[in-house]
């Protein structure tokens, strides 16, 4: 084996070695939390993919009652569970651009936002959709807490 | 010399494709005379638990008026995903605009009003606003969502003077 193959090999071991630890290493999700009664549930969640998965970035919310905060961290693989006071709310993430969804929070409903890393010019960047119940419970059970 | 040509072409054609276009309907064909008429307004009793902002501005609270207002509005998203992402990355084509994903909003409106005679009348409004994706336009709904519900607000509004236009005349 010369020493090109012997290189290829450790870097390729090294790569998988590091990637393997940018996933998440919480607890595995189970089931949907019940929301508070004055409150809405949302849940941020990544399907574990290769592509980008070197790349996290940071979920924030936004609405006019409480200013910007940070919801949690979304690795690859991971979601995010936060509390939002019922009316708009603004669900993002940045990297070398900005993301956004809206969603309009009734109180007591559960919501899911799916993330995922595109293309970007240095760095992958962050996407965002609102997906429905249905296509969330068949996902977000692959996911685990971010910590 | 061609080949610059034939690169000029590719670029003028990708720009285009990155677009964002909306859509309303109903198209009110009758708008060429509301600019001369007063704006309306109509104090009732209004159900809506949304932002004010994307309520029609012709509507005024008012407890005690008999007539009800009731506006709400939907909205659905058709998403387009990373999953191509993948097979873009080696497209040379990226880097002069070529479009990776497409996602939709689609927002309906709807405002019933029933006056202190008990009749009642609706105005509906459809958006739908296309957005796409690519290296120099970033995904995330919120800005077609809201141009949306503006637009739908101010189809309803319109539909609003002229229905009142006419019932006057």
């Amino acid at each position: 084996m010369n020493n090109a193959k012997i290189f290829s090999i450790i870097v390729a071991a090294g790569a998988t070695i590091f990637l393997s630890g940018c996933g998440a290493s919480g607890q595995q999700f189970t089931q949907f939390a019940k929301p508070q009664p004055d409150k809405g549930l949302v849940y941020v969640y990544r399907p574990s993919v290769f592509l980008g998965s070197g790349v996290y970035y940071d979920v924030h919310v936004t609405n006019p009652s409480t200013p910007d905060y940070v919801a949690g961290e979304l690795v690859n693989g991971s979601y995010v569970q936060v509390d939002v006071p019922a009316g708009e709310n603004e669900v993002w993430g940045q990297t070398e651009s900005k993301s956004s969804v809206t969603l309009d929070v009734k109180q007591g409903e559960t919501y899911c936002v799916r993330g995922s890393v595109g293309i970007g010019f240095i760095v992958g960047r962050p996407n965002l959709e609102i997906v429905d119940m249905a296509i969330c419970q068949a996902q977000i059970v692959e996911t685990r807490a971010t910590k | 010399m061609f080949k610059r040509f034939l690169l000029l072409v590719i670029v003028t054609f990708l720009s285009g494709c990155a677009e964002q276009s909306m859509r309303v309907t109903p198209e009110l064909p009758f708008t060429d005379g509301l600019t001369n008429v007063k704006s309306t307004s109509i104090e009732c009793n209004i159900h809506y638990d949304g932002n004010t902002a994307y309520l029609p501005s012709g509507l005024v609270q008012n407890l005690n008026n008999d007539c009800q207002v009731r506006y709400s509005y939907t909205i659905h998203y058709i998403n387009g995903g990373t999953d191509m992402d993948g097979l873009n990355l080696f497209n040379p084509l990226l880097i002069v605009g070529f479009p990776m994903s497409q996602e939709s909003v689609i927002v309906e409106g709807k405002l019933e009003w029933t006056t202190s005679d008990k009749e009642s009348q609706i105005f509906t409004a459809s958006c739908i606003a296309t957005k796409t994706r690519n290296l120099f336009q970033t995904g995330g709904s919120s800005e077609p969502r809201k141009e949306c519900l503006f637009a739908v607000r101010d189809n309803i509004n319109n539909q609003l003077i002229h229905f009142n236009k006419g019932v006057s005349q």
